[in-house]
């Protein structure tokens, strides 16, 4: 009997070791919880940055599979240019191939991946207005203000490109069908874009180039004053005049130097990358479902 | 007597010492027998030599491996394979004649020096004793859906993986082999795919411990002595949220007391690829083709033909990357024991080339399982199963070089230098490897602005650098242990406790060498993948059993609890300049690393009570109750209760032991299981779906890198448990004593509240959430038949035929429901998720005919072209064609699936033949597409299509890779196994000293044959990025294979 002892010890004692409530609610080390954060003036400046990490996307090079977006701004020229004069597609494969020959429709995994793109965007712009007030003071509305600057930029490349669409304004659920499902008219879109940019020239200095500025709210407005259905011309002129007035930009000597350091006084907003940021994606969570993922680039 | 040699044996354990033990187990066991036999009871008679004969009492056959047994001590002998045996005994002795399903027998020895004895069948043990979830049950008290399959020939199987050995053995259970790589793992499903986003396989338990399917690829089919797949969910509940997709059971041998069984199992066979005759390319054909077409060849055949004819290269790419290869393997294996202890021991090595060029897998297995009675009433055991396998993938998929042009040479040669673009490629040179690129600006149309004159397929690689200069590798480094303590409490009432470890290594090495693209260097990469995950589980469980009268009770109570916890970690590196260092050694910049821990946790209570009543009427519930750490703070606790009930109606009176109804067994059972391992492809999210959680990202600003967060999903604080129910009435037969038996199961097993990760409007800012949503049924039918066609002691012949019958229905999807989804490749093709439809559906346009090549833009451009319209039908009528027009095309999932097993043993020698087959899935072969490449064969001008009348409207012309021409018939036929095997006479062997051997020959896939509309290398192959709402698509796959194997087996 006294074997039996011992083995109910054993069995017990386990029992008791893992019924703690910690056994059935582990907390992860590899992310964060968001109890636990948006409690300082630096977290939300990390949510912001967070929009700007939406913006540069995954790397189009490394992350070959289409069901992965966001290639944003890397499949802006697909969208654009390829429909232009300017430029043709090299492959003669699927759906890229298509741009250039206009068969674009709905299913086209690059305006897919575009779209969804611009709505990542959004969605953390959106939540990271939620959090503002948890930050210092002084710093809140020019926070705001970047962050709507930034939604705003989003939502100018989605009208141009498919006119009407859901417009949110706040953190959206999967179940909120309304919101979700409605595409607004472009006049609705146009005004909370200029709402938005308006709020950006007000609070927003040119201390940074690289993140939303003043000038860069202006210049985005004045392409926003001529892309909408009645165009501003006045408007977009007293903001493009406001932008040299301010004495802080001018045009390159050489027309390749524009290009060759995005940091030049000719450049309103740069979206900088580097080849270590490039790489850095999301790669291995996903491709623990998918082992050849990375493989079929080629394809 | 027992207990004194019992403690004799003990202190000599203590004496020797547990390394000696372990490492001379064989011989300490054998001196141990030896001892006993050196010594005799001088009052006892001098040993003789007795030999004999044990029968059957039935049927007058010989029992092969009869145990014969010296009574009280360890001494004993099998009956070879003419029931013959030879046994040195003293006159005193008791000869033990024991046989599983036999009553066992008790001969005193006497003066015979001949002892023929025959055995008669044991009624109440006439069923093997078969495992069932946390026990064992007579197979005549089962009640639910238990398929067994005992370990005869499956070694001799010539695969890497016990899994690949099974298919055909079960009802109910499709394996398919989804990936034809050496060593990779098949798709197994038991009765359907009830999940979307959750598991779908079976969980696997070995020897009573819970691991990952992944263990299948590491243990030695030699070592298993038997499977059993717990079909229903009443036999499946035990398990709970293991369950909901069936169990298998892997038992592994022991030891048998006695003089310790060496054993030696090794085969070498040889395997060859299928290949496609459709997608074979030829200069020579094509332009004899094209000449017969269109009298006159395009400047592209022309500059081929040239070409090939120069550089004295035309053939497929399948030739040199189908180069078939060998699978070794060798099995030694020690088994034996004393009464108190018993252990087996073993050691594999497996060696499997693959059929592709680069692909490779080697197995190294070791396996110690030890049993010992401390006590008469407590037993411990442990076992320890090491093993480590290296696995060289294919880099990418093979459709990638094999659709290259057929002129291709893989090397520069003197005769092929003049061809090369200086301007481009000053420095290549005789060796180096050839690119269609090096032929840029010999452009011989320059009217074309594509280029595509130039002879090109597509890849600007060479497609043998393409797979030769990358190194995938995969290492897995596995253990698997287990001990397990056990004591009798009073009669019947018995308590376990034990408990299990996993530890898992994987490593993958990815290195892309400086030469594998046209790039060169630029594109050489590393990138290193570690995975270590460990499981621990800790089982304990109160069992009564006991029989009074004519009641029979069985009653268990248990508790377990698991911790599960992972770490991966990535890391790439580039800026390779050479290929001299393969790893991050080499690499001058390191990237996108990242580290992802997880734990998953589990605690299970469950109960069983099994109730038999005179062997008539039999009862069995249990119930489970589940709590994991993925759900909810709310939803973590699941319930999981089963019942099923039997009728045993041939022991009734009225049919007064009838030999012609030996067996009528009436059941049906009903139970819960539930799922609670998904894969929505992130391993933070599968793990923690209830918690709101922020990931790290960064960005660049002003030039430099600034940390910043997201939101990593959508957060689901209420999801719960996935829960199947299923329904299974059966029918057990057996006729004229037994020589026809077998079964018919029918089961509808409805999945619940599927873990699904759902696609949701993007505006939400991510394509899906994870969340509780649908229902799917799996219903069909089960037919196992087992007959005895001959038992004639000169022939035996005897027949296996097994089907099953599977449909799969999706009954609700929510405001998902007619989702229509898209492949991963960009090619649009799509499937629909729509109630009354099986889960994935491929959805498209119906071909109605070929448009005539003149509206090609150059239909002769590309070797094998097709062009990429076709006229699709109208199938709603109204003069358009639109997304209207667009139907179901077929499923990914077999409607039937069957094997026809017949074995036959003629004297020494025997000889088994399994066809089998898989009807009714469709699959969607992209393949097509690039091996016909369709996209060089475009209209060049639809209108004028539609102005000569051709048709109505623009739009009936669609592309072909979204019609059913690319979903292709996946059924097939095999003829899969075939074992001829000669065993030598026992006194043959005696000379050897040996007391089995076995040569055989033998051959999977000897034929496959696939339907004439499938085109690619393998009908059962399913890409890997296929997701579950999007299932069933390949780009040709990698290729089918017959394998033929010579193989011997000994005992000694």
């Amino acid at each position: 009997m006294k074997y039996f002892n011992y083995i109910l010890l054993a069995a017990v004692g386990f029992t008791l070791y893992s019924c703690g409530d910690e056994f059935l609610n582990p907390l992860p080390d590899s992310a964060i919880v968001v109890d636990a954060f948006f409690d300082s003036d630096d977290d939300v400046l990390a949510g912001i940055i967070g929009i700007y990490d939406a913006i540069q996307g995954v790397n189009v090079n490394t992350e070959s599979n289409t069901t992965r977006f966001n290639r944003g701004i890397q499949f802006e020229f697909m969208v654009t240019e390829m429909r232009s004069d300017n430029t043709r597609t090299a492959t003669l494969e699927g759906s890229r191939a298509d741009f250039h020959r206009y068969r674009v429709d709905a299913n086209n995994v690059q305006s897919e991946d575009f779209y969804q793109s611009m709505y990542e965007i959004i969605f953390r712009a959106n939540n990271v207005l939620n959090f503002i007030e948890v930050a210092d003071a002084a710093n809140q509305r020019a926070y705001a203000a970047e962050a709507k600057f930034l939604r705003a930029f989003a939502y100018f490349k989605l009208v141009r490109l498919y006119g009407p669409v859901p417009l949110v304004t706040e953190v959206a659920g999967p179940a909120d069908n309304d919101l979700l499902f409605t595409r607004m008219g472009e006049d609705q879109v146009y005004q909370q874009i200029i709402s938005d940019l308006q709020e950006a020239i007000n609070n927003l200095d040119n201390s940074y180039k690289s993140r939303a500025s003043k000038a860069a709210a202006q210049g985005i407005l004045a392409k926003v004053y001529l892309s909408q259905p009645s165009p501003d011309y006045a408007g977009a002129q007293q903001l493009c005049e406001a932008i040299i007035n301010s004495g802080e930009f001018r045009l390159e000597e050489s027309f390749y130097d524009v290009f060759y350091d995005e940091l030049n006084d000719e450049i309103l907003l740069p979206f900088n990358m580097n080849s270590e940021m490039c790489r850095k994606v999301r790669a291995f969570r996903r491709s623990s479902r998918l082992p050849s993922a990375r493989a079929d680039r080629t394809a | 007597m027992m207990k004194a040699n019992l403690a004799k044996k003990l202190s000599r354990i203590k004496r020797t010492g547990i390394l000696v033990l372990l490492v001379s187990l064989t011989p300490f066991f054998s001196r141990a027998d030896k001892a006993a036999n050196y010594y005799p009871d001088p009052a006892e008679n001098v040993i003789a030599t007795i030999t004999g004969k044990v029968t059957g009492a039935a049927d007058g056959i010989s029992l092969i491996g009869v145990n014969v047994l010296v009574k009280g001590t360890t001494s004993g002998t099998v009956t070879d394979l003419d029931g013959n045996f030879s046994i040195e005994a003293n006159a005193g002795d008791i000869l033990v004649f024991s046989y599983t399903g036999y009553k066992p027998q008790e001969v005193m020895v006497g003066n015979q020096r001949v002892i023929n004895v025959t055995l008669s069948e044991d009624v109440t043990q006439l069923d093997e004793v078969v495992v069932i979830g946390y026990g064992t049950q007579k197979k005549s008290h089962l009640t639910g859906s238990i398929s067994r399959v005992e370990n005869e020939k499956l070694d001799q199987i010539a695969v890497s993986r016990v899994d690949d050995a099974l298919i055909g053995q079960v009802s109910g259970v499709n394996i398919q082999t989804t990936s034809a790589e050496a060593g990779a793992a098949p798709t197994i499903t038991v009765r359907g795919f009830g999940s979307i986003n959750a598991n779908t396989g079976p969980a696997v338990v070995v020897d009573g411990l819970v691991v990952d399917a992944d263990f299948l690829g590491n243990l030695d089919m030699n070592d298993i002595a038997s499977f059993e797949v717990l079909k229903d969910a009443a036999s499946a509940a035990i398990y709970g949220s293991e369950g909901s997709n069936g169990v298998i059971l892997i038992t592994t041998k022991s030891g048998q007391a006695g003089k310790t069984q060496f054993s030696y199992e090794s085969y070498v066979g040889r395997k060859d690829a299928f290949g496609s005759d459709d997608y074979r390319k030829s200069v020579a054909e094509w332009a004899d083709f094209e000449l017969a077409q269109a009298g006159f060849l395009t400047n592209n055949t022309q500059y081929s033909l040239q070409l090939a004819d120069e550089l004295g290269v035309d053939r497929d790419w399948q030739d040199v990357f189908f180069d078939g290869g060998y699978i070794t393997s060798n099995s030694f294996s020690a088994r034996g024991g004393s009464d108190a202890t018993k252990f087996s021991a073993s050691l594999r090595t497996l060696g499997d080339q693959g059929v592709v060029l680069t692909d490779d897998y080697r197995l190294y297995a070791g396996n110690l399982k030890l049993d010992t009675e401390v006590t008469d009433d407590l037993k411990f055991g442990f076992k320890v199963t090491p093993s480590y396998s290296k696995r060289r993938a294919l880099p990418t998929s093979v459709h990638n070089p094999i659709r290259q042009s057929p002129w291709l040479p893989i090397y520069h040669t003197e005769a092929s230098l003049k061809y090369i673009d200086r301007d481009d490629y000053p420095d290549v040179g005789v060796g180096d490897y050839f690119l269609e690129d090096h032929l840029i600006n010999l452009d011989i149309d320059p009217t074309d602005d594509q280029g595509s004159s130039r002879p090109r397929t597509s890849g600007d690689m060479n497609p043998y650098a393409q797979y030769v200069e990358r190194e995938h590798y995969e290492y897995n480094t596995k253990l698997l242990s287990s001990a397990y303590l056990s004591y009798e409490i009073a009669d019947g009432l018995t308590a376990k406790t034990s408990l299990g470890v996993t530890l898992e290594n994987r490593k993958r090495t990815r290195y892309d060498g400086v030469m594998h693209h046209s790039a060169g260097a630029g594109r050489a990469q590393y990138n290193l993948q570690n995975r270590v995950q460990n499981r621990i589980i800790s089982d304990n469980t109160i069992s009564y059993n006991e029989e009074f009268g004519k009641h029979g009770l069985n009653v268990l109570a248990g508790a377990t609890f698991q911790r599960r916890q992972a770490e991966n970690s990535n890391i790439s590196g580039s800026g390779f300049t050479n290929d001299l260092l393969k790893n991050l050694q080499g690499a001058t910049i390191v990237s996108e690393f990242e580290e992802v821990n997880f734990e998953k946790n589990k605690i299970g209570y469950f109960g069983r009570i099994n109730y038999v009543y005179d062997n008539r009427y039999l009862i069995n519930a249990s119930f489970r109750r589940d709590a994991s750490s993925v759900f909810g703070i709310n939803s973590k606790w699941g319930n999981f209760p089963a019942v099923s009930l039997g009728w045993n109606a041939h022991n009734e009176a009225f049919f007064g032991g009838s030999d012609v109804v030996s067996r009528m067994k009436f059941r049906v059972s009903y139970g819960l299981t539930g799922n609670e391992n998904f894969s929505v492809g992130d391993d933070i999210v599968n793990n923690y779906p209830y918690l709101a959680l922020l990931t790290t990202t960064s960005a660049i600003t002003e030039g430099g890198i600034t940390s910043g967060v997201s939101p990593l999903s959508i957060v689901n604080p209420l999801l719960q448990w996935e829960a199947s129910e299923e329904f299974n009435p059966g029918i057990d037969f057996g006729f004229i004593n037994n020589r026809i038996q077998g079964s018919i199961d029918y089961y509808v097993r409805t999945s619940d509240q599927l873990l699904l990760e759902n696609p949701v409007s993007y505006v939400t800012g991510f394509d899906a959430g994870i969340v509780n949503l649908g229902k799917v049924e799996n219903k069909g039918w089960e037919f196992e038949l087992r007959t005895n066609n001959l038992a004639d002691s000169k022939l035996r012949w005897s027949s296996t035929l097994i089907a099953s019958t599977n449909q799969n229905t999706l009954l609700d999807f929510g405001e998902s429901n007619g989702q229509l989804t898209v492949d991963g490749w960009g090619r649009n093709s799509q499937w629909i998720n729509s109630v009354g439809n099986p889960i994935s559906s491929f959805y498209g346009y119906v071909v109605d005919r070929e448009l005539s090549t003149q509206y090609y833009d150059s239909p002769y451009i590309p070797i094998n072209g097709l062009s990429e319209d076709v006229i699709v039908r109208d199938l709603n009528g109204d003069g358009l064609i639109s997304d209207e027009d667009k139907t179901i095309l077929g499923d990914p999932y077999p409607d039937l699936i069957w094997s026809f097993t017949n074995e036959f043993a003629f004297g020494n020698l025997d000889l088994s033949v399994m066809i089998q087959g898989s009807q009714g899935a469709e699959v969607r072969n992209v393949g097509d597409q690039y091996f016909f490449t369709h996209w060089q064969g475009a209209t060049s001008d639809v209108q004028q299509v539609v102005e000569d009348g051709i048709i109505p409207d623009a739009s009936f012309l669609q592309e072909r890779v979204h019609t059913n021409d690319i979903v292709q018939n996946a059924g097939y036929f095999s003829l899969r196994n075939v074992n001829i095997g000669y065993n030598f006479k026992a006194n043959q062997l005696r000379r050897l000293g040996l007391n089995n051997l076995r040569l055989y020959l033998s051959g999977q896939n000897l034929i496959y044959i696939t339907s004439d509309d499938y085109h690619g290398f393998n009908p059962e192959f399913i890409d890997s990025n296929n997701t579950p709402i999007s299932y069933g698509s390949q780009r040709a796959g990698t290729p089918l294979f017959r394998t033929f194997t010579a193989g011997l087996n000994v005992q000694f």
